[in-house]
């Protein structure tokens, strides 16, 4: 017992010194020419100076990891056995030194007991910040079925990722299509289907539970958007089916029977049919306001026989005014992108009002199963394509948001293994022109290896979501849905 | 003596408790196995530290490992009862109760009368009780009443709902042993209390999770209420036998030992020669077909007939495994499209079942699909053997970056480590465009687009599979058997004539025999290689079926597909789309 007792104290000891002496550079280190690949690749990224540790791993692997980070005078160093984990103060300490400028990182891995020490590469700091919270669905990227399902915010600035509310919590549904007022995390709309079936609009931490399929409209509200006042919701009603491919090239369609588009006013739980793009003669979906509440824009293609022709569809972007005092659409049709050979969906316009973000795909309006899914960009002063190459990948580019600034945009992206969607955080310069994109760094930058979940539709808010999640989960369980009307 | 007896009961008790895990629910564990994965990743061991009872379910994924393998449940389950036993026993002695091992053993029975899909709820009682009678060891009220509380906070953390049986144990001690009411009302009302605090200051959850974790049983459905029984039997049970008193109904020791021991071979007896497990047979073959045992599942069905749909699709998947399709078809029952492919693909084993008969017929992307929706939609969302086929159907496909990802997956479950890393090589295109069966697999999937889905539109789905590649054997053995079962004469000319002149099975020249019978055209028997004596057999029974009684005619022409067109039952049309 005795013999433990003194141990202890040695064990420990020693153990502190490993640790130190871990935290030290290696000096035996045979230099090389080579950048280092990793995962994320973070090399030559441009980041805002509010993000949260670039943690990393080298892909080959390694013993033990050494890294050292560097910029106006300001030297940090990380270490790790096969990754490189940065100590939050020491990073936010060197970011804030660097704001505008870059910082180099060199790293050094320990393999077969000998050290490498690789060349440097730049990581840019833009001296415009992120909005602090993302939103997103962590789903299976599943076929026909969903099973575990949760709504999560991400603090960008630190790890910490909190629930906003669980399936789990409120019968194994499905909960889908959350989102924000202009970022705003206190005003806050999403579905559950299934169990506890309704539209769930939170404003001011009331939690309203809606029935919106009405006589007027052919399903429920489905893909939403807030208007800037918070008294309106545009949103598609789809009729929505799927079908599987046979060959290996391609995996699932994802197509519409008949869509409209319709604005719901949330002060009077109303479906405006003057404010509503009903037509049996076309396709309308996917619809935003522009930043000032003036326009409602939508993805709009000629109907026609479906699943037939599920790759003849093509989407124009399409706009129109908006009246909010009067809850009216004028009739006058603007065609933003017009489709000719390709599909044009999920219309995002920047918060500033300059830029119209969308994701063009070969056919159809879902293009979250398609290869070819790219984000593209149009200046809305100039109507010129912005060159939007430095921010796809041969794999899919679909969903995409804003940060209140105009400066950062959150994209979906399945650049990474092609069947995942995870999101890449991408600087806009002031000239329209992206950035590298980056992962959305997390603590153990293995986690992505072992996750069998997608980021789906991810939201940058301006703030933590506060609502509780216990409390959409009574009102889920206990509340009546009210029915919403069609006038 | 009376001790020696004690020990005798109980090592009885294991003994006939491994031997009825093992006789009657081998496969019903190594099934379930493939529905748990443990992961020696510290992501995993850190996302069950941080979820009430996660520790239980840590080792329970930890042990199902071993249940792919023969003995290793019935240990694992013998040693668990055991050990659930003895301690109880020890804990009624501390309570005053002075009974024989027999009475302690009884509650574990319940153990083997109403199996769950894990044996977590096993490892929670293997944390409660022997915790119970642990604490009844402690003879300091106060260090007794420290112990006790630190144990029920941190059981609650590591194994709950252990702490809500360790409770009321603790509570039925205090009464019985030491009339501290207070003492046992508070230990019930901490066990009750903590897991609402949890959830406000650790978890977000539901109460029922907060409870009873989400280990012991599927949060997805009711609580079953034999779980509650077994929790709650070993408290009741206690209080009862100390109401009881020690009184003895039988005095004499010598009579007492012959009817406790009776007593309990008529009970483990009467388990194990009543208590079968009713899917035990598609277990089996699901286990077989996992270890590639095809022959086994054909010989096993042959011999000892065929129970139910999902071992019918078992028996047809060997068939078609060892080339035996055409030749068996007669020997096999045919039930219609159910018996070829699962009714609904979205479940346990008739998902499993999806995924391999996709996967023998090359329709590679639905073997993807069905593989995909069996790990997300299991319980666990992960289904290891299901991520074995996506690693295949990926490299196949070529989607390397995705097949890398599950091989890293199954890389941390140390079942199939080794299997994983295996695979590592082929994602290097060169080798994996070079190694046999996925070459094999490429050359017969499909290269022309179809809606047609394995499930709603059999057979259209099969036959667009052939149509690109008319020599995919399994494809077409799947698609001719179809239409045979249902007797549709017509379209299995439609589908055999491409393969005219080649030497076809028995079967398929008899079903050309009865063609040529109804539409006579004499450049068919030569057209498709009749054999003569197939022909003249097909003659003599034409000629003879009105002077033939059904049973001559079975003893006679029983292993022909006329025999079968003519007496055979048409199945029930599937529900489908077609």
């Amino acid at each position: 017992m005795k013999k433990i007792k003194t141990i202890y104290p040695l064990v420990l000891l020693a153990a502190l010194l490993f640790g130190i002496a871990c935290n030290e550079r290696p000096t035996t280190a045979t230099p090389t020419n080579e950048l280092p690949t990793i995962f994320p690749d973070y090399t030559e990224v441009t980041i805002p100076y509010n993000i949260a540790p670039l943690n990393f791993h080298p892909t080959e692997g390694a013993e033990r990891c050494y890294a050292e980070l560097s910029g106006n005078g300001v030297t940090i160093s990380a270490t790790g056995k096969d990754d490189v984990r940065i100590e939050e103060k020491e990073w936010r300490t060197l970011l804030d030194a660097n704001r505008g400028a870059s910082i180099s990182v060199k790293l050094y891995t320990k393999s077969q007991d000998k050290w490498q020490e690789w060349a440097p590469f730049n990581v840019h700091i833009s001296d415009k910040d992120i909005d602090s919270h993302l939103v997103y669905r962590l789903i299976e990227p599943g076929y026909e079925k969903w099973h575990i399902v949760g709504i999560y915010q991400r603090n960008l600035e630190s790890f910490e990722e909190k629930p906003i509310i669980l399936n789990s919590m409120v019968g194994y549904n499905c909960i889908n299509c959350h989102t924000f007022c202009g970022g705003d995390p206190s005003q806050l709309m999403f579905h559950m289907r299934a169990a506890n079936g309704g539209t769930y609009v939170v404003q001011d931490g009331q939690i309203e539970k809606l029935n919106t399929k009405t006589d007027g409209t052919i399903s429920n509200l489905t893909y939403p958007y807030w208007h800037p006042s918070g008294n309106y919701i545009t949103t598609s009603v789809n009729t929505i089916h799927q079908f599987f491919h046979a060959t290996r090239d391609k995996k699932i369609e994802v197509f519409d029977l008949r869509s409209d588009v319709v604005v719901y006013d949330v002060r009077s739980k109303e479906i405006l049919s003057k404010a509503s793009i009903i037509s049996e003669d076309n396709f309308e979906t996917f619809p935003s306001f522009s930043p000032d509440g003036k326009w409602l824009y939508y993805c709009n293609a000629p109907a026609t026989e479906m699943p037939d022709n599920y790759d003849k569809v093509r989407y124009s972007l399409c706009r129109v005014a908006f009246d909010a005092d009067k809850g009216e659409i004028s009739s006058e049709v603007d065609t933003i992108v017009k489709a000719d050979s390709l599909s044009y969906t999920f219309p995002r316009i920047s918060p500033n009002g300059r830029y119209l973000m969308y994701t063009e795909t070969a056919y159809g309006q879902f293009p979250i199963w398609h290869k070819d899914a790219e984000i593209r960009m149009v200046d809305l002063e100039s109507r010129q394509s912005i060159d939007m190459s430095a921010m796809n990948s041969p794999e899919t580019e679909s969903y995409h948001s804003w940060s209140s600034g105009s400066d950062w945009v959150v994209v979906s992206s399945r650049r990474d293994n092609s069947l995942y969607t995870l999101p890449y955080l991408c600087y806009i310069g002031a000239d329209g022109k992206p950035g590298k994109p980056f992962l959305l760094p997390q603590e153990d930058p293995e986690m992505y290896d072992y996750l069998l979940y997608s980021f789906n539709i991810p939201e940058l808010v301006t703030g933590e979501v506060d609502i509780n999640p216990y409390e959409i989960q009574q009102a889920a369980l206990n509340k009546e849905a009210e029915q919403v009307s069609f006038k | 003596m009376k001790r020696d007896n004690n020990l005798i009961i109980l090592l009885l008790f294991m003994l006939g408790c491994g031997l009825f895990v093992e006789l009657n629910f081998r496969y019903w564990y190594a099934f379930m196995e493939q529905y748990m994965m443990f992961q020696t990743t510290s992501d995993y061991l850190v996302r069950h530290l941080t979820e009430p009872g996660g520790m239980v379910g840590y080792l329970t994924d930890f042990i199902s490992m071993g249940f792919y393998y023969p003995l290793c449940a019935a240990l694992v389950i013998a040693l668990i009862a055991g050990i659930v036993s003895y301690s109880f026993h020890r804990f009624l002695k501390a309570c005053g109760v002075e009974r024989s091992m027999l009475i302690a053993v009884a509650p574990a029975t319940l153990l083997l009368l109403f199996p769950q899909e894990s044996i977590a709820h096993m490892l929670t009682l293997t944390v409660a009780i022997p915790l119970a009678a642990a604490y009844t060891a402690i003879k300091n009220d106060k260090i007794r009443w420290s112990i006790g509380f630190i144990a029920l906070t941190a059981i609650y953390f590591l194994a709950a709902p252990a702490n809500l049986i360790f409770a009321l144990m603790v509570a039925v001690y205090e009464l019985i042993a030491h009339r501290r009411y207070g003492v046992a009302a508070a230990a019930t009302a901490w066990s009750a209390l903590l897991p609402l605090l949890a959830m406000n200051i650790f978890y977000t959850i539901p109460m029922r999770e907060a409870y009873i974790g989400k280990h012991i049983a599927h949060p997805e459905v009711a609580f079953p209420t034999a779980l509650w029984v077994m929790g709650a039997i070993y408290p009741i049970l206690a209080v009862a036998l100390r109401l009881i008193g020690n009184k003895r109904f039988i005095v004499s020791d010598k009579w007492h030992t012959r009817v406790e021991y009776s007593a309990l071979a008529i009970t483990l007896i009467a388990c194990i020669i009543f208590k079968v497990d009713l899917m035990g047979q598609p277990y089996m073959y699901d286990h077989l077909a996992r270890e590639g045992k095809w022959e086994k599942i054909v010989e096993h069905s042959q011999r000892y007939g065929i129970r139910d749909f999902d071992a019918l699709i078992y028996t047809n998947l060997a068939l078609s495994h060892t080339g035996r399709m055409a030749t068996d078809f007669t020997r096999t029952p045919q039930l219609g499209l159910y018996g070829l492919y699962p009714r609904d693909t979205k479940y346990y084993i008739q998902n499993i079942l999806s995924s391999e008969v996709s996967w023998q017929v090359g329709h590679v992307n639905t073997a993807q699909r069905t593989a995909f929706i069996g790990t997300l939609g299991s319980r666990r969302s992960v289904q290891p053997r299901m991520m074995k086929r996506l690693v295949e159907t990926y490299i196949v496909t070529g989607e390397m970056a995705v097949a890398e990802k599950f091989i890293k997956v199954l890389e941390s479950y140390p079942r199939l480590s080794a299997w994983a890393s295996s695979m590592r090589p082929l994602l290097n295109e060169e080798v994996a465009a070079a190694t046999d069966w996925v070459a094999e697999k490429r050359r017969l999937m499909p290269v022309t687009d179809n809606l047609y889905d394995m499930q709603n539109s059999f057979p259209k789905s099969v036959e667009a599979i052939i149509m690109d590649c008319p020599e995919n054997k399994a494809a077409l053995e799947y698609l001719l058997s179809f239409v045979l079962m249902y007797k549709d004469i017509n379209n299995f000319m439609g589908y055999i004539e491409p393969y005219k002149g080649q030497n076809l099975p028995k079967l398929y020249q008899e079903a050309i025999c009865v063609y040529q019978a109804t539409k006579p055209d004499e450049q068919i028997l030569e057209a498709y290689n009749i054999d003569p004596k197939i022909w003249n057999r097909f003659a003599n029974y034409d000629r003879n079926i009105q002077m033939m009684n059904a049973e001559t005619a079975y003893k006679m022409y029983g292993d022909t597909y006329y025999y079968y067109l003519q007496y055979g039952a048409t199945p029930e049309p599937p529900e489908t789309n077609n």
